[in-house]
């Protein structure tokens, strides 16, 4: 009785933690996604995103910091307009419901997507919320940023002109 | 004939203990809560002498918490209570003869007011903060602070907490030199918690927490005609606290329990349980219910004995009688906006017969009270 | 006894290895205000306070942690 349990014990212990087997590290291809998007019927993908400086964003209303960040946001994409850069914020709200009812108090100048099941969540492994991932036209990942402070946004500004300036724009 | 109840006061001391935080703050928040507290009336054939009218409690509190810079936060929380009653001066323990009760004499007022300050500074994976905490009324005043730090584990998965503080309070009875009580008293608290809370899975998660405290001084009650106290006091605690989501319900279950010791022989248990329902998005009800037990203090008699010295410890305080309490209530709260509108109720009775160690004879200033409190919260 | 010990650490082993299983964006439930160890700290205190004046008992109310566990 005991061994059994003594096994299945070490068992958990030792298997119990999942690993993932995808993840956004800096210098790697960022995993693809095809997310539904919040306003209108064609998806959000990832792959269609070329050519071009990108800026993900992982968040959800129930996140306190990304109060702060959805400011920024659009600061940047207001500041980076004639480039080409491009915003994704993804929400991981289960309920979409709740998703819709942050952004109402925000004047939205980039696309929002929906991951309410965790998929591209999971395959970033995002090390906290919200998490920001700076990815250059090849899909690397350049920058990641876990959390948000106001102070944060003049840093990716600055690594956004950084990737900008070697695309050569 | 001023000033009956001393422990009303001491409250402001005991709470210093800053060891409630939350996640960081991203907007201001200003909260107010207006309550109204009344003891019922003591059955006028238990009292002896005195009035069986109870105290009555105004209470209004503020608190205004923000974010201060991009890693700290402020609290300022500020509490006046206006009181007004009589309570027990004493217990004579006679045959068969159910009045017993020596009371104060007819309403008297008091005021207290308390301030608590705040500050938190916010890292990465752990936070710090302090508490500076003063009360004060006509004859009692209180003087504390507390520091406490959080250290987040495994990815936030669990949080270990650790707080300190200390009170000095200073208690002056009023009529002293008419009633014969002790001029000036003094008491030093020292309190450390510790913590462990752990995320069990998505919907639950469960605080196990110890704490120790030391109080020392002036622990008897000088309005009591006889009342001796040890001038020392050690206390520990064990207590667990629980929290469940129920997704299909749109409900959290919290469920409580305290174990309770200290040097003066009382052992208590506490157990709360509610459940906060939320119905639609703006709407939400909290039926809650909490039961507690003690058993009596080593030196608590029913009845004062007056042929032992003064300096022999002894107390017929119904507050370290054994017995038992039950609190039912329910919180309400509506949101409007920026604004959440609350409102509350609470019914509490104790009994000699709900303790798990209830002591010989109920003592008949163990009481019933109501708690009907109504205020807001604003995003700011 | 020691089947007592091993049992509990068996049910803990579940709940630790099920703990690792909570990632920071499945955190949504318990970063519900209803579903925090502290409650409204004002309340908290009222009903601390009145405890306090009419039992022996006091100490252990405070709590940390929990939460959105938001960076």
């Amino acid at each position: 009785m005991y061994s059994y349990m003594k096994l299945i014990l070490i068992a958990t212990l030792f298997f119990g933690p999942s690993f993932f087997a995808y993840s956004a590290d800096l210098g790697e291809t960022a995993p693809a996604f095809s997310l539904k998007s919040i306003s209108g019927p064609e998806p959000v993908e990832l792959e269609s995103q070329t050519e071009k400086i990108l800026y993900i964003d992982f968040w959800a209303s129930w996140c306190g910091p990304c109060k702060l960040s959805f400011p920024s946001m659009i600061k940047l994409k207001e500041l980076f307009k004639d480039d080409p850069f491009e915003i994704i914020a993804i929400s991981v709200d289960a309920d979409s419901k709740s998703a819709k009812k942050f952004l109402d108090s925000y004047k939205i100048n980039f696309k929002v997507a929906l991951d309410s099941a965790g998929v591209a969540a999971e395959k970033y492994a995002l090390p906290g919320m919200p998490s920001s991932f700076l990815l250059d036209q090849d899909r690397k990942v350049i920058a990641k940023h876990k959390g948000f402070r106001k102070s944060d946004f003049t840093k990716i500004k600055e690594e956004i002109e950084e990737a900008l300036k070697r695309t050569g724009t | 004939m001023k000033k009956i109840n001393p422990l009303v006061a001491l409250t402001g001391a005991a709470l210093a203990l800053p060891a409630i935080a939350a996640d960081q703050p991203t907007s201001a928040k200003l909260s107010f809560l207006s309550s109204t507290y009344h003891e019922k009336d003591i059955k006028n054939s238990t009292i002896l002498s005195g009035a069986g009218k109870r105290y009555d409690i105004e209470k209004n509190q503020f608190r205004l918490v923000t974010p201060l810079g991009e890693n700290w936060s402020g609290d300022l929380y500020v509490s006046q209570e206006a009181m007004s009653g009589a309570s027990p001066w004493g217990t004579f323990d006679g045959a068969d003869d159910e009045s017993s009760l020596i009371m104060s004499g007819a309403t008297i007022r008091d005021k207290r007011t308390q301030v608590n300050l705040s500050g938190r500074k916010y890292n990465e994976d752990s936070s710090y903060g302090f508490t500076l905490t003063r009360s004060k009324e006509d004859d009692y005043s209180a003087k504390g602070f507390g520091v406490s730090g959080e250290w987040d584990l495994n990815n936030k998965l669990s949080t270990v907490s650790a707080g300190f503080s200390f009170s000095d309070d200073e208690i002056k009875p009023v009529d002293a030199l008419k009633f014969g009580r002790i001029e000036k008293g003094k008491k030093q608290t020292r309190s450390f918690a510790a913590g462990w809370t752990q995320i069990i899975n998505q919907n639950s998660i469960l605080f196990t927490g110890i704490s120790h405290t030391v109080k020392q001084g002036l622990l008897s009650d000088p309005y009591k005609l006889r009342d001796t106290r040890p001038s020392k006091k050690a206390e520990w605690t064990l207590s667990f606290k629980y929290r469940q989501y129920f997704e299909n319900r749109n409900a959290a279950l919290h469920a409580d329990y305290r174990l309770y010791n200290d040097d003066f022989g009382v052992t208590s248990h506490t157990a709360g349980i509610a459940w906060k329902k939320s119905i639609g998005d703006k709407l939400k009800i909290a039926p809650r219910f909490r039961y507690y037990s003690q058993s009596e203090a080593d030196f608590y008699a029913f009845g004062d004995n007056y042929s032992l010295a003064k300096t022999e410890a002894q107390s017929s305080d119904h507050r370290l009688s054994g017995f038992g309490s039950t609190t039912t209530g329910v919180q309400i709260s509506y949101e409007l906006g920026k604004w959440s509108m609350k409102m509350s109720f609470d019914r509490y009775s104790s009994k000699n017969s709900l303790g798990h160690a209830e002591s010989e004879k109920e003592h008949p200033a163990l009481l019933d009270f109501t708690l009907w409190s109504a205020g807001f919260d604003l995003e700011i | 006894m020691k089947l007592l010990i091993i049992k509990l650490c068996f049910v803990a082993s579940f709940f630790t290895s099920g703990c690792s299983s909570v990632e920071p964006w499945e955190r949504g439930n318990l970063a519900k205000p209803e579903m925090q160890i502290s409650g409204d700290a004002v309340d908290d205190l009222l009903l601390e306070q009145v405890f306090y004046s009419k039992e022996a008992a006091s100490g252990g109310i405070g709590a940390a942690g929990g939460g959105c566990g938001c960076n």
